[in-house]
């Protein structure tokens, strides 16, 4: 039996011996310096924008464009799973989902240690961490006066303080970043917490909002101050590596992104969700080294650039090339031959008409105001906007929210695009809207004048649409007069109740049906988005309860509530909900369109290379 | 001459306050509010205030008139209203790309549509001449637009010549890959309306004595036209000229925005959609100044070709 002596010795000999063994697995525990993106600088993805960016300033934006460059380049706390259908809020930046109290009133949010700002010399030299305030700091920059975030009105009131915080910063025309806002808490370096006035469920897709939730570094903004817009500095999958303003952007993977691998929540069901996943689970992201984007506001070289491979993918189809490109929504044979590949998305979309229910004329509550707008609806010709204006690039719409927000129930119909001329005929004449003086056109059952006054916009697509309304409404022996003038125009004199009627549309920031039905809200209207001026009791308690509620039966019964009291009492006259048709050639891996339109997918779409190279030398 | 180049730049100033009373006029009675513009849909009258006073619109209509003769004076338009990009910046950037495009298409269409005139003019009353004009009046009877959409298909799409669009930081590969196809529509288009008009100059200055004086003394029809001719039809040339050259600085919108060149034009165009006053402004009085020393530079040139020409 060995000595203690000869066994101490024995045991230093096996420490010395297994010691660097000990060390480099204790290395590999603690987080180690992350090995950079192995994205391929040969997979390059080239797709054309249709609207110039504005600004690489997260919350200095409010278009769609901006926002998706800015959601590539900068991390919101939450974003959506990108292979999920219907839309799935997941963690982006956040370790898990938000704890939120059981009032509902408070959101705790806990960054993952490990994050990295994009190298900056205003940085020092040295890898900047993202932490708890530098989300504080980037939703407090929304109260910012000069910055005018046109996402402030998503914040303002609902969360605890910051009606006082805004004001405070208005009258001084500039905001104090070191004053406390109540309802924004920094807990610890990498906890934060948001508390609201009352309870709002939808309150949490405000998380996965760029414009509100990218998170900017501090030092980066009082760095560049005006300048902020043109040199972005975030924590997402790519940065900007070149930019010719409103004609080229050009980005690649970020060196200091974070270990991300792909993953994924399809439904069982979901045959090609589950295909991509298949194919692409467990990749380091980024997997494409270079995306350059092109802005062409044109259709036709939009269309050719991408025929002619000087695009891999298509974003977003011109309806105008849709009878060629997709006739009866399907793959034309001359692009199925060359195996370009093409996805159609019900977009979270609606457009609508609406009748302004101040209007002496179209508005009110009475049986014959209903009645003079329920007529309206039924005589419009939905089915041809759809199969002519746009080019089969749309679904009628049932409710007044679309397809795949949280809230739709796919088996609720109402009867809010039927097209029924004889009904519409006979509710008029019921109410004694008849012509008296036989020029084919109905009068007020008083005799004065009908005259129904539509507001578009001096583009092609609504002339089409005026003209169409008015084919439609002459067949019922409706007049009416179309007035154009710019959006700017209109939109002031909407905020001010002074238009009769105009034809809207809009896609969802977030997937559930409070986008659309917020907008029929009385305390909403003017500014806030009742257009209509709808004010109705027995809507306006069914909105305040749901907006209590998560989603849940109960919520949806309660937006079905609300869908028919809109089809009872017509303040809107809803029509379509859009199509986006997507195409890319078959070495794209993986694109799928984002729901929720300002999402990035960048970081989730692969080129294939080899593929890539035989297509090329067979064409 | 000194006299009378004083005299025309005293002359600019009641011009120049024209332009900037118009354009001040219009956008601010006609023009939408860029603060609706920059809210979006959905805003209160606090924030739409606030933007109006970030911007300056709040301020009353003199002051806003004061503020902006000093930009004229300082050349500092301030910043766009949509991307807050210097205004200086966008012009001083965008300026590259139309001239790319402006210069050649100026160059050629002259240089071209004077040889052709002169020949046209010389064979006047000939089938010849007849046809040449009748395929003009044609040529000028198909928008521009047209000829865009078809050449871009045919000689970028189906054809494969050229690249549909696109623009690229190297003036070279610009020259030679980008800017081909939209110079040579442009020059295209352009000689139509040119080779018609310096025809017209040229046959005025063909019936007039001093040409049936030279050629009864037996010179040769070649120096009759390239010497004697040429020079006098120079005047009405270098008008046209004059007139077309300010339209250089400005581009084409029609040809940037389908080829997708980053030039003034289509930047002004898209300003003028998003109600970017800073950047009308700056276009407007940067293309009236432009287009009064063009004039300038044109009167004086004739005194050039023509020592006759007395400048009063």
């Amino acid at each position: 039996m060995p000595s203690t002596r000869s066994a101490l010795s024995l045991v230093s000999r096996i420490t010395i011996l297994f010691l660097p063994c000990l060390l480099a697995s204790s290395a590999a525990a603690a987080p180690a310096t992350v090995a950079p993106t192995p994205a391929d600088p040969a997979k390059i993805l080239r797709y054309a924008f249709e609207v110039a960016e504005t600004s690489f300033d997260p919350q200095r934006v409010s278009d769609v464009y901006s926002s998706i460059v800015n959601n590539a380049m900068f991390d919101p706390p939450l974003r959506y799973d990108h292979l999920a259908r219907p839309a799935k809020l997941i963690p982006n930046t956040l370790t898990a989902m938000p704890t939120v109290s059981p009032d509902g009133l408070t959101y705790t949010l806990h960054v993952h240690p490990g994050i990295h700002f994009d190298n900056h010399e205003v940085f020092g030299g040295k890898k900047r961490e993202l932490v708890a305030q530098d989300y504080v700091y980037t939703i407090k920059r929304l109260f910012d006066p000069k910055l005018s975030a046109p996402s402030l009105a998503d914040v303002e009131g609902y969360i605890v303080g910051s009606e006082d915080y805004a004001m405070r910063a208005r009258k001084a025309n500039r905001l104090d970043y070191d004053a406390p806002l109540t309802g924004l808490q920094v807990l610890d370096r990498y906890t934060f917490q948001v508390k609201l006035n009352k309870p709002k469920p939808n309150f949490i897709y405000l998380f996965a909002d760029c414009r509100i939730g990218c998170a900017v570094a501090r030092e980066v903004v009082e760095h560049y101050k005006e300048d902020l817009g043109s040199h972005p500095v975030g924590t997402g999958a790519y940065r900007l590596a070149f930019w010719k303003r409103s004609s080229k952007m050009v980005f690649e993977p970020n060196p200091n992104y974070r270990e991300e691998y792909y993953q994924g929540d399809p439904a069982p069901d979901d045959k090609e969700g589950q295909a991509i996943l298949k194919r692409l689970q467990g990749r380091r992201l980024p997997m494409v080294g270079r995306f350059e984007v092109d802005v062409i506001e044109e259709l036709q070289p939009r269309w050719l650039a991408f025929l002619n491979q000087e695009h891999e993918l298509l974003w977003r189809l011109p309806e105008e090339y849709a009878f060629q490109a997709v006739p009866n929504n399907q793959l034309a044979p001359n692009l199925k031959k060359r195996s370009i590949q093409m996805e159609q998305v019900p977009a979270l979309d609606l457009t609508f008409m609406y009748f302004n229910m101040e209007d002496p004329l179209v508005g009110g509550y009475t049986p014959d105001k209903v009645a003079l707008r329920r007529a309206v609806s039924l005589g419009y010709k939905t089915l041809d906007e759809i199969r002519i204006i746009r080019k089969n690039q749309a679904i009628p719409a049932h409710t007044p929210y679309s397809p795949g927000v949280a809230g739709y129930d796919p088996n609720f119909r109402t009867s809010a695009n039927e097209y029924a001329p004889a009904k519409a005929k006979a509710l008029l004449d019921m109410y004694g809207y008849i012509d008296r003086d036989g020029d084919g056109y109905r009068e007020m059952p008083d005799g004065s004048p009908l005259v129904l006054k539509f507001n578009s916009t001096p583009n092609a697509r609504d002339k089409q649409i005026d003209e169409l309304l008015t084919r439609s409404m002459n067949e019922i022996g409706l007049r009416v007069t179309v007035r154009k003038a710019k959006w700017p125009d209109l939109l002031k004199e909407s905020n001010a109740g002074k238009l009769m009627m105009w034809q809207l549309g809009g896609s969802a920031s977030a997937p559930d049906a409070d986008t659309w039905l917020t907008s029929l809200y009385g305390p909403n209207a003017g500014f806030k988005g009742n257009r209509a001026r709808f004010k109705m009791p027995a809507y306006d308690e069914a909105y305040e309860k749901a907006d209590t509620l998560p989603d849940s039966p109960e919520r949806t019964a309660l937006y079905q509530k609300m869908a028919k009291l809109m089809v009872v009492y017509a303040p809107w006259k809803i029509n379509t909900h859009r199509i986006h048709t997507d195409m890319w050639y078959p070495y794209v891996i993986g694109f799928r369109r984002p729901l929720v339109q300002t999402q990035s997918w960048w970081r989730f779409v692969d080129v294939d290379l080899k593929v890539q190279q035989d297509y090329l030398a067979g064409r | 001459m000194i006299a009378y180049i004083l005299k025309r730049f005293w002359q600019m100033i009641p011009t120049l306050a024209g332009v900037v009373l118009l354009i001040f006029f219009l956008f601010n009675w006609v023009g939408g509010d860029p603060a609706l513009v920059l809210a979006g849909k959905i805003s209160n009258p606090e924030q739409i205030a606030n933007i109006r006073k970030q911007l300056g619109v709040d301020e009353p209509y003199w002051y806003q008139l004061w503020v902006f003769l000093k930009q004229i004076v300082t050349f500092d338009f301030g910043r766009s209203w949509a991307t807050n990009e210097e205004v200086s910046h966008i012009f001083l950037t965008r300026l590259g790309p139309t001239l790319t495009i402006m210069l050649p298409v100026l160059l050629l269409e002259t240089v071209i549509g004077v040889i052709l005139a002169i020949g046209v003019a010389y064979v006047n009353g000939t089938v010849t001449d007849r046809m040449i004009m009748m395929i003009c009046t044609v040529a000028m009877s198909i928008s521009f637009l047209v000829y865009i959409i078809v050449a871009q298909y045919l000689f970028g799409f189906k054809l494969g010549w050229f690249p549909v669009q696109g623009w690229s930081e190297s003036y070279w590969k610009n020259v030679t890959t980008f800017a081909p196809l939209p110079i040579m529509l442009a020059v295209f288009v352009g000689l139509a309306p040119v080779l018609r008009l310096y025809r017209s100059f040229f046959l005025d200055e063909i019936n007039h004595d001093y040409v049936r004086t030279a050629r009864s003394k037996g010179l040769a029809e070649k120096i009759v036209m390239l010497k004697h001719v040429l020079r006098n039809a120079l005047i009405p040339i270098l008008t046209n000229i004059g007139i077309a050259l300010p339209g250089i600085f400005i581009g084409s919108f029609l040809m940037e925005t389908f080829f997708s060149i980053p030039g003034i034009g289509r930047e002004i165009l898209v300003a003028v959609n998003r109600s970017d006053f800073p950047v009308i402004k700056a276009a407007t009085v940067y293309l009236a100044m432009i287009t009064m020393f063009i004039n300038l530079l044109v009167d004086v040139l004739y005194k050039v070709v023509d020592p006759r020409v007395t400048l009063k």
